[in-house]
């Protein structure tokens, strides 16, 4: 079976967070952050719910494509910091956008793109569904330590889709992995106030609702850093290998937007035309698993996807999760 | 000689990636004064990975030019 991408959208947080601004309550610089990361500003959540954003990046994706909400018949939404642990934050986009086909979210941290792609391609195989939403939405300002100088800066929050539909040519290669590693980039789950549950620390099993923790993220920078260099380049590597084509062959590379310097990296490392590695986290910050997405809209909506070309898409992050997939725009 | 020869590409490495191009390195010269912040000390681990055909351990990232040429020579005799 086959998908191909026929609408692309996006929607970000009206408030943007510079360098500078970080910097009023942090121990940190324009210079540091964009040295070290490539980031200038972030958007941040204010009044919007990622309900909100969601709901709107799937109306731009249908808009592109030409259809209406009535038209999709699956929604796959991939989210570690959505509005709602329950229910799916795909179903607040399906109350959203008033049709009741199955919905449900992905988690697979910044790969959850890919994965999602990957389930949609698979309800398209056992003639499940037809055209589908395939949503990233992530409000990753709600799971910082904002006084961590080290991990708030990198990012941000946002919402892309993507309308896709069965037929066409993709993906011509896809492989989703797993490198078990539960403390290089995590976010603990509720602690809750369960009078039997002995594993949270200091807990005191009869002290009900005395125990609570902050959920927020933390990394293990230069682990990460390592991952996601060389997971880039054995994924595009992969990638190729499996569709028998060169490296040289492919047009745009969408990685995930971690960090400026774990793409230059890669792209040096794989002897990549630099051109054709597509940035757009200096104004976004990492926004997970809508990285990749959002990536697509933009350069969709700047009108540089052409017909045919082939794309490469690399999202890694928590887990350690690796969603790699290469297909051709049409 | 198997040791400087190392020792003359991990100098090499380093000035790849990031490294002050005119500084010269002895074996106690720290990583950072060397001009590799932390990610940089990372971009030259996974470029000695590369060099060398070895796998090395993110935890164990050197801080200086001598921690990192013994570390790699470890490697290099497993």
């Amino acid at each position: 079976m086959a998908f191909h991408i026929t609408g692309t959208g996006s929607a970000l947080p009206q408030r943007s967070v510079t360098n500078d601004e970080l910097s009023s309550f942090l121990d940190t610089s324009d210079e540091w952050i964009a040295a070290r990361t490539g980031i200038r500003e972030r958007r941040i959540c204010t009044t919007e719910t990622l309900d909100e954003l969601a709901i709107a990046a799937c109306r731009r994706a249908l808009d592109a494509a030409g259809i209406t909400a009535a038209d999709i018949d699956l929604i796959v939404c991939s989210t570690t910091s959505g509005d709602h642990l329950m229910p799916a934050e795909a179903c607040a986009i399906a109350e959203g956008l008033g049709v009741d086909c199955p919905a449900f979210d992905v988690s697979a941290a910044c790969a959850g793109f890919v994965f999602a792609l990957d389930i949609a391609d698979g309800f398209f195989a056992r003639g499940r569904s037809q055209r589908a939403l395939i949503v990233s939405a992530e409000k990753m300002s709600r799971i910082l330590d904002w006084s961590d100088r080290a991990t708030c800066v990198l990012f941000g929050d946002g919402a892309a889709a993507c309308v896709v539909e069965a037929g066409g040519e993709s993906p011509l290669a896809i492989n989703l992995a797993c490198k078990p590693n539960l403390t290089a980039l995590a976010v603990p789950g509720i602690a809750g106030t369960s009078p039997f549950d002995e594993t949270r620390d200091g807990n005191d099993a009869r002290s009900a609702g005395s125990t609570t923790q902050a959920c927020s993220l933390t990394m293990k920078g230069q682990q990460v850093f390592k991952f996601g260099v060389t997971t880039i380049c054995d994924a595009v590597n992969g990638l190729c290998e499996q569709a028998g084509i060169e490296v040289s062959a492919i047009d745009h590379f969408i990685f995930h937007q971690a960090n400026e310097r774990i793409l230059a990296a890669a792209s040096a490392r794989l002897g990549l035309d630099d051109t054709k590695v597509a940035r757009t986290l200096a104004h976004t910050g990492n926004i997970s698993s809508a990285c990749i997405p959002y990536t697509i809209d933009t350069l969709a909506r700047n009108g540089e996807l052409k017909q045919g070309e082939l794309i490469a898409l690399v999202g890694f992050g928590a887990g350690l999760d690796t969603g790699s997939c290469l297909m051709r725009w049409s | 000689m198997a040791e400087s020869t190392t020792f003359e590409r991990i100098c090499d490495i380093i000035r790849d990636n990031g490294g002050t191009a005119d500084m010269e390195l002895t074996p106690e010269t720290k990583l950072a004064d060397a001009g590799l912040d932390s990610l940089a000390t990372v971009e030259a681990v996974i470029a000695c990975e590369d060099e060398f055909d070895i796998e090395i351990e993110t935890d164990s990232n050197p801080e200086t030019v001598g921690e990192f040429v013994e570390l790699v020579e470890s490697l290099m005799e497993n």
